[in-house]
C-alpha cells in the first residue's frame, strides 16, 4: 500500500475515535425527551456538530447530517492517489439518497422528510440535497440533477419524462448507474474492495426483489436483475422475487443466503428496514473480519465509511425514539454501530 | 494643767475620734451602697441579657417562619403561574394541531413512528381532520392500518397489532412528556435566575 494510503487509513482510524461507543449508544436510548437525549450527547463529547438556535429533532437531524458530511469531507481531503473506495461509498451514498429523494419526491412528502437519514457526499452534497428536496415532482428533481451535472441525471431522465415515474424502473437504473460507477472505481482496488461492491449490488438486487415479489404485473423478472453482485444470483433473485408474497420472498431471501452478508436471522420479522439493518450490521462484521485478516486492505477504511454511516443512522433514530417516547428496548433494536 | 482644761481636751480627742469613726463609717457604708448598687447592675445585666437573647431567639424564629411562608407562598404562585402557563399550552394544542408546520411535522412523527413499528402490523389511530395527512405513510408502510378515532386529541396513536408497543405521538402526550422540564425550564425564567 503506498504512503499516501497508509495516511488516509491512519486518518480514518483517528476519525474512527470519535466515534460514539456502542454501550454509551445504549444508554442515549433510555433518554426520556430530546433534550434529555441532547444532555447525553453533549455528555458524551463532541459527538454532532453544534445544533444552533433551533432544538427540535429536524435541527438534530440536521446537525448528525452536517458531522457525517464533516467526516466524508476531512477523508476526501486525505485522499490523493486512491480514489476508488471513498467513490464507491460515494456512488453507494447517492444511490440511497437518490432513491429516498425521487420516492419522496413522487409521494410529495415534506422536503425534511426526504432528507431522512440521507449522508451528503461531495457529488451531492448538503446544499444540493437540499435542492433536490425541495423539488415539487421526480421529474424536476431529475431536471435539477441534470443541471448539477451528476452522472446519474441523464440516465434518469427518459424515466421522469412520463407523467407517472416507475419507481421500480428508477430503482434499477439507479442500481444499475451504482453497479457500474462502483466497479469502475474499484477496479483498481483490492479484493475486498471489489467484493465489498459486490455486496452492496447484492444488498440493492435483493431489495428490488423484495419490491417485486407479489407484484403480479412485473413479468419481466430477468431484465430487473443487476450484475456484478456477489452472494446474490440471477436465480436467487428471480426465486425471490417471483413469490407469492412479501413474507414468503423474505423467507426465500434468507434462506438462499444463509452465509452471506444479506443473511437474516430467525428471529428476523419480515420488514425491509429490518432486512436493511440486518445488512448494515453484517457487513460491519465482515469489514471486521476482513481488517483483523489484512490490515493493510482497504477494509479498514470501508469499515470507518460504514461506521459513519451507522452512527448517522443510529443518532437519528435514538433522536426520534426520545421525541417519540418509544421505549428503550424498541430504540436498542434500530442500533446497527456494534459493540 | 487645770482640769477644766484636760476636760476640755478629753472631749475634743472624743469629738475627733467620733468623727473619725462616723467618716470611717460613712466611707464603709458608701463602698457597700457602691458594691450593691454593682451588684444590682450585674444582676439586671445579666437578667436583661437573657432576656435580650431569649427575645432574640424568638425574633430568630419569627423571621424564619416568616421567610418560610414567603418561599411558600412565592412557591405556590410560581406553581400557578406555571399551570396558567401549561393550562394555556393546553388549550392552544387544537389551534397548534392545524397550523401548518405541525401538518408537515406530523407525517414525519409518523413515519418515524412507523419506522419503529415495522413487521409488527400497526394501527394508526388519529382525528378524520388528519386522516388525509396521514394516509401516503399508512400506505407506504406494508401491514399498516389507519382507524379513525376523534376521541384522542390531535396528532396520533400508533401501536402494534397485539399491542405489545405503543407510540402516543398526540400532541397532549407530547406536553405531558414534556412538562417535567418544561415545569423546570419555566420555574428558571420566571425566577429570572434567582435562587
Amino acid at each position: 500500500m503506498a504512503a499516501i494510503e497508509i495516511g488516509l487509513v491512519a486518518r480514518a482510524k483517528g476519525l474512527g475515535s470519535r466515534f460514539v461507543p456502542r454501550q454509551t449508544l445504549e444508554a442515549m436510548a433510555r433518554a426520556e425527551d430530546l433534550p434529555a437525549f441532547l444532555q447525553s450527547v453533549y455528555r458524551a463529547g463532541t459527538v454532532i456538530e453544534p445544533i444552533g438556535e433551533r432544538t427540535d429533532v429536524f435541527a438534530v437531524e440536521d446537525a448528525i447530517r452536517r458531522t457525517a458530511s464533516g467526516h466524508l469531507a476531512t477523508l476526501h481531503r486525505w485522499q490523493e492517489r486512491m480514489p476508488g473506495v471513498l467513490d464507491v461509498f460515494a456512488a453507494h451514498q447517492d444511490r440511497r439518497s437518490l432513491r429516498a429523494l425521487l420516492r419522496g419526491a413522487a409521494a410529495g412528502t415534506a422536503p425534511a422528510a426526504r432528507l431522512r437519514g440521507l449522508l451528503p457526499t461531495w457529488s451531492l452534497p448538503v446544499s444540493a440535497l437540499s435542492e433536490l428536496a425541495r423539488q415539487s415532482s421526480p421529474s424536476t428533481l431529475v431536471r435539477q440533477l441534470v443541471v448539477l451535472a451528476h452522472p446519474e441525471g441523464v440516465r434518469l431522465l427518459p424515466l421522469a419524462r412520463t407523467s407517472q415515474i416507475d419507481l421500480l424502473a428508477v430503482d434499477v437504473t439507479l442500481l444499475t448507474a451504482f453497479a457500474e460507477r462502483a466497479r469502475q472505481a474499484a477496479q483498481h482496488g483490492d479484493q475486498v474492495l471489489r467484493d465489498f461492491v459486490g455486496m452492496l449490488i447484492d444488498a440493492g438486487n435483493a431489495e428490488n426483489a423484495l419490491l417485486i415479489a407479489g407484484e403480479p404485473a412485473v413479468s419481466d423478472g430477468p431484465s430487473l436483475f443487476v450484475r456484478g453482485g456477489r452472494w446474490f444470483p440471477i436465480g436467487a433473485f428471480l426465486a425471490v422475487a417471483r413469490a407469492g408474497s412479501y413474507a414468503e420472498a423474505v423467507t426465500r431471501l434468507a434462506a438462499v443466503n444463509a452465509r452471506s452478508t444479506l443473511a437474516l436471522s430467525e428471529a428476523a420479522s419480515p420488514d425491509v428496514a429490518r432486512v436493511d439493518r440486518t445488512f448494515v450490521v453484517n457487513l460491519l462484521e465482515w469489514l471486521a473480519r476482513a481488517s483483523r485478516i489484512d490490515p493493510l486492505s482497504t477494509a479498514p477504511l470501508l469499515r470507518v465509511l460504514m461506521l459513519v454511516e451507522a452512527q448517522s443512522r443510529d443518532l437519528r433514530a435514538l433522536a426520534w425514539g426520545a421525541v417519540l417516547g418509544t421505549p428503550p428496548s424498541l430504540r436498542l433494536q434500530q442500533l446497527v454501530t456494534p459493540a | 494643767m487645770a482640769l477644766a482644761e484636760l476636760i476640755s481636751r478629753l472631749e475634743h480627742e472624743a469629738q475627733d475620734r467620733a468623727r473619725a469613726i462616723q467618716q470611717g463609717a460613712d466611707v464603709e457604708v458608701r463602698a457597700i451602697e457602691d458594691a450593691t448598687q454593682e451588684a444590682i447592675a450585674q444582676i439586671m445585666t445579666r437578667q436583661f441579657e437573657r432576656e435580650r437573647q431569649e427575645r432574640g431567639r424568638v425574633r430568630q424564629r419569627e423571621l424564619a417562619m416568616a421567610r418560610r411562608q414567603a418561599r411558600r407562598r412565592e412557591l405556590e404562585a410560581l406553581h400557578v403561574a406555571i399551570a396558567r402557563i401549561l393550562n394555556r399550552a393546553r388549550s392552544l394544542v387544537s389551534d397548534m394541531a392545524s397550523s401548518p408546520s405541525d401538518v408537515g411535522a406530523i407525517t414525519s412523527h409518523l413515519e418515524e413512528a412507523l419506522s419503529f413499528l415495522n413487521g409488527v402490523q400497526p394501527r394508526v389511530r388519529c382525528q378524520a381532520a388528519v386522516a388525509t395527512v396521514l394516509q401516503p405513510a399508512i400506505d407506504y408502510h406494508v401491514g399498516a392500518q389507519l382507524l379513525i378515532d376523534d376521541s384522542i386529541g390531535p396528532g396520533f396513536v400508533a401501536e402494534a397489532a397485539d399491542g405489545s408497543v405503543l407510540v402516543d405521538s398526540t400532541i397532549t402526550a407530547r406536553l405531558a412528556r414534556a412538562e417535567p422540564r418544561l415545569t423546570i425550564a419555566l420555574a428558571r425564567k420566571l425566577t429570572d435566575g434567582r435562587d
